[in-house]
């Protein structure tokens, strides 16, 4: 600075090459000066303090790169699920863009027992998929911790019975057969997953005629609990039906099965 | 502590009902012993006939149904401490251990119902661990590693896990007696005739 | 010349269960002090009685005075189930010394049993635990105090017939042994209508196969990875035998390494002046011993890691000019790199020789279209493998507004 026959006033601040307005200038003494920013919008800036010697000419002193974002959100909405014969899933809402790496941490446990962190990966960072086994009619918490640089954040628990919130695999090998002596009716079968030695089921069953684009319905009530045939009735004689059908755990907890494979049959023919 | 219970949810009605679910899967002889039994070659009349669970290896039913509910939780949870030390000794028999994936399955059902016994333990207040080993007779318990006859071997395994698999039954059945509030049990209840 | 008695004495018999070997222990006294002689003994083995001599073998070697031999002797019964008996006779077999070339008499009949006490109820079934490799036999026997037409034995569901060998013991040859499970395979007895069982569980072993397709690359001059098919896994259960282990060994360096992996191994290049490599991959379980051999010059074996930094230039109106980079190899060799350039229906195809940074001007692209470009490459002096593809999309920008 001497050599230049200069001190604090002669600094200039820039951030990405833009000279910062002097009013946020404050010089501290001879050899020392600061700037102030009160609503750092964008998330990497790039400042550098320069001089003006000679009176012209800019020479720079030093620079740094400030990272700004803001410190994690409580995450929201976590929710589990167990896709038959996989692990558990968890996901939730991260909240806000923090514009700093963060990191998010699925903690689970038992009573008596606490289970690996699950850690997120940078491409999914509102869900992780354990890596232990569901272990069914054990209620396990879970939680997520969210960490930056600016603080971290524990989102409610949840407690629950990984059992409730099962999405068992798809009925399969649906066939349909039709009946000499009713031409309005076509029985339906088929092979309930696995998880079916566990939990009971209740169904949803799709139907519509070959040509129609719209699926009707059997009234749930009809598919209440655990089944691997249907008859559906009051059908149209000599016409070809497609039909699907999906499952989930009988008292309503968990998730649907993905529908299964479409299965069509006909009617047989009026006498 | 509250840590400990931090997990315990109860109610106990639930609590109940896991353990009840929780029996009910586990002495399914699907869930482990078949698998053994055609991993260790032992399909055959004969040698099935061979897989009798060992005399005093595990607490009887009679024996379980006469303890208190704090005392028959603190057997049971001293039996599955066993039990898993047994597991360890199977999975020593493999050269990989997803040769029979069925009994990792088996040790995490088991801490599982380790984990509600506890609860369930905090519920009815008292703790789970301060276990009485109960006198189980001179049966002999685990001879699965001391001896060094594989073949005698496969059958001890075998008849170890047939008798695991009719305790956890016994407990399932204790579990169905044990009545909808923590302090009545329908077994002492009046109305019901004991049944063998 | 006076002939000379050479008997041999002290003759001990001791058995070892698990290999099924009887072990002879013996000494010849009479040979004087300081002298050594080249002697052939010859050996006489009988089971269940003496007259019933099951094996006669000689064994030649050089004898001092009171030096105590060994020799032994594998069964294929288990020992368990019959007593053998053991004589041994000696001669000279040195010219120099015709006088002692008659066989001595034999040494008295050492008899040997490891049998149990065997009770009423007794039956027992041996050997325990045995490993034999596929394709092999095996003699399993039982000894029981029961009547054998009361006992009745089987391998795993199948009834098998044994030969009586004498009241107490009956034995059963199998032959070509097949792998059923790596658990082993159950052989058991039952004494009819009672609950009196016993069995054995033998391991057999698949035939330890020879590694194919071995070769080794490297992608950076500091590592070699040498790959190869193992085929089967002759591990076993109960400890009985671990999958087999493989071995490199590199006989220019004298170096050797044991592989972590059953199908692959990784050897850090250490010496930068060695251009060629001899490897032999040995593997090995306790049945047998396989292994192959490459030799190879390091230069032929590149496989080079995908591009990387692919950049496009405008220049002007429509050329693009694309470049990219490459990971240093070893003293820069010269790489050939194929570019593939799809765009506007149309797929152009370009070689390029490089070292560590790539170019390639691209004319006459169409104005505003999307194109995706691919390059990977290879070492251009002796081809090996092209390295994977490096994938980047590109937009050339849109033609300016005529005047």
């Amino acid at each position: 600075m001497d050599y230049f026959h200069v001190n604090a006033n002669y600094i200039i601040w820039k951030t990405n090459h833009l000279t910062v307005p002097k009013e946020q200038y404050t010089v501290i003494n001879r050899t020392a000066a600061s700037v102030t920013f009160t609503n750092l919008v964008s998330p990497n800036l790039q400042l550098t303090c320069n001089i003006l010697t000679f009176g012209q000419i800019e020479q720079n002193v030093y620079g740094i790169t400030v990272l700004s974002g803001f410190p994690p959100e409580k995450p929201k909405n976590l929710n589990c699920i167990v896709n038959e014969g996989r692990k558990m899933m968890c996901q939730w809402d991260p909240g806000r863009e923090t514009y700093l790496e963060t990191n998010f941490t699925l903690k689970s446990e038992w009573a008596t027992e606490k289970f690996d962190d699950c850690k997120t990966k940078p491409d999914t960072p509102n869900s992780c998929l354990v890596d232990y086994s569901p272990v069914y009619f054990v209620n396990i918490e879970v939680w997520v911790e969210a960490e930056n640089a600016l603080g971290n954040i524990t989102s409610d628990h949840i407690n629950f019975d990984p059992i409730d919130k099962v999405k068992p695999n798809p009925p399969r090998n649906l066939s349909v057969s039709n009946s000499e002596e009713l031409s309005s009716i076509l029985k339906l079968s088929w092979i309930n997953p696995s998880i079916n030695s566990v939990i009971r089921l209740k169904y949803n069953i799709l139907y519509r005629t070959k040509d129609a684009s719209t699926w009707s319905q059997i009234p749930p009530e009809d598919t209440a609990s655990t089944r691997s045939s249907f008859t559906v009735q009051d059908l149209k004689p000599f016409t070809e039906y497609v039909f699907r059908v999906r499952c989930m755990k009988e008292d309503g907890k968990g998730f649907w099965s993905d529908w299964s494979e479409d299965a069509s049959g006909i009617t047989y023919e009026d006498r | 502590t509250a840590a400990a219970m931090r997990g315990c949810v109860g109610p106990y009605q639930h609590l109940l009902s896991q353990l009840q679910r929780q029996a009910h899967l586990t002495e399914d002889t699907s869930s482990l012993l078949e698998p053994y039994i055609h991993l260790q070659g032992l399909n055959t009349p004969i040698l099935r006939g061979s897989c009798t669970e060992h005399p005093g290896a595990f607490p009887s039913k009679d024996a379980l149904r006469g303890l208190s509910k704090r005392s028959f939780l603190r057997t049971v949870n001293a039996t599955l401490d066993r039990v898993l030390k047994g597991l360890v000794a199977l999975q020593k028999q493999l050269l990989e251990q997803q040769d029979l994936k069925e009994l990792e399955t088996a040790r995490q059902n088991i801490q599982g119902i380790r984990n509600n016994i506890h609860c369930m333990s905090w519920l009815l207040g008292g703790s789970s661990e301060t276990a009485e080993p109960m006198q189980t007779g001179p049966g002999s318990w685990l001879q699965l590693t001391s001896t060094l006859d594989v073949f005698q071997a496969k059958l001890e395994g075998c008849r170890f896990l047939r008798g695991y698999h009719r305790f956890m039954g016994s407990v399932g059945w204790v579990f169905r007696e044990w009545g909808e509030s923590p302090s009545r049990s329908r077994r002492h209840s009046p109305r019901r005739a004991l049944h063998k | 010349a006076e002939y000379v008695s050479l008997t041999p004495e002290s003759l001990k018999v001791s058995t070892n269960s698990t290999c099924q070997c009887l072990q002879l222990q013996w000494s010849v006294h009479q040979l004087p002090h300081h002298q050594e002689l080249k002697m052939l003994f010859q050996m006489e083995i009988s089971r269940i009685k003496p007259s019933n001599v099951i094996w006669v073998g000689n064994y030649s070697t050089t004898v001092k005075r009171d030096q105590v031999l060994h020799w032994s002797w594998e069964s294929e019964l288990p020992l368990e189930c019959a007593t053998h008996f053991v004589r041994i006779q000696s001669r000279a077999d040195d010219a120099k010394f015709p006088e002692l070339s008659i066989w001595s008499n034999w040494s008295s009949w050492e008899e040997v049993h490891v049998q149990r006490s065997l009770g009423p109820n007794t039956l027992l079934v041996f050997p325990k635990n045995k490993l034999v490799e596929e394709g092999s036999s095996i003699t399993i026997c039982y000894i029981s105090g029961i009547n054998h037409n009361n006992i009745t034995c089987y391998l795993h569901e199948k009834l098998i017939h044994g030969v009586q060998l004498d009241s107490n013991a009956s034995a059963f040859k199998l032959n070509n042994i097949p792998f059923i499970r790596k658990s082993g395979t159950n052989f058991f007895c039952e004494v009819n209508q009672t609950d009196i069982k016993s069995g054995t569980t033998f391991f057999v072993s698949k035939v330890l196969e020879e590694p194919k397709n071995f070769s080794c690359e490297t992608q950076d001059f500091k590592t070699l990875k040498c790959t190869w098919y193992p085929g089967v896994d002759t591990g076993l259960d109960w400890n009985m035998q671990p999958s087999q282990s493989y071995t490199l060994f590199e006989s220019f360096s004298g170096k050797k390494q044991n592989c972590k992996h059953k199908n692959s191994c990784n050897w850090k290049i250490t010496q930068d002046v060695q251009e060629t490599y001899n490897f032999t991959l040995t593997t090995a379980n306790y049945f047998r011993k396989r292994s192959v051999n490459i030799i190879f010059n390091l230069t032929h074996r590149v496989h080079p890691m995908a591009p990387h930094s692919v950049r496009f230039e405008s220049i002007g109106a429509t050329p693009v000019l694309m470049s990219w980079k490459v990971h240093a190899l070893g003293n820069y060799l010269t790489l050939q790199c194929q570019v593939e350039l799809q765009g506007d229906g149309k797929v152009i195809q370009h070689s390029v020789d490089m070292k560590v940074n790539g170019k390639l001007l691209f004319g006459e692209l169409v104005p505003g279209t999307e194109y995706m470009a691919r390059v990977r490459c290879a070492n251009a002096k002796h081809f090996w493998k092209w390295s994977e593809w490096t994938v980047e999309n590109f937009t050339t920008p849109e033609a300016a507004p005529s005047e």
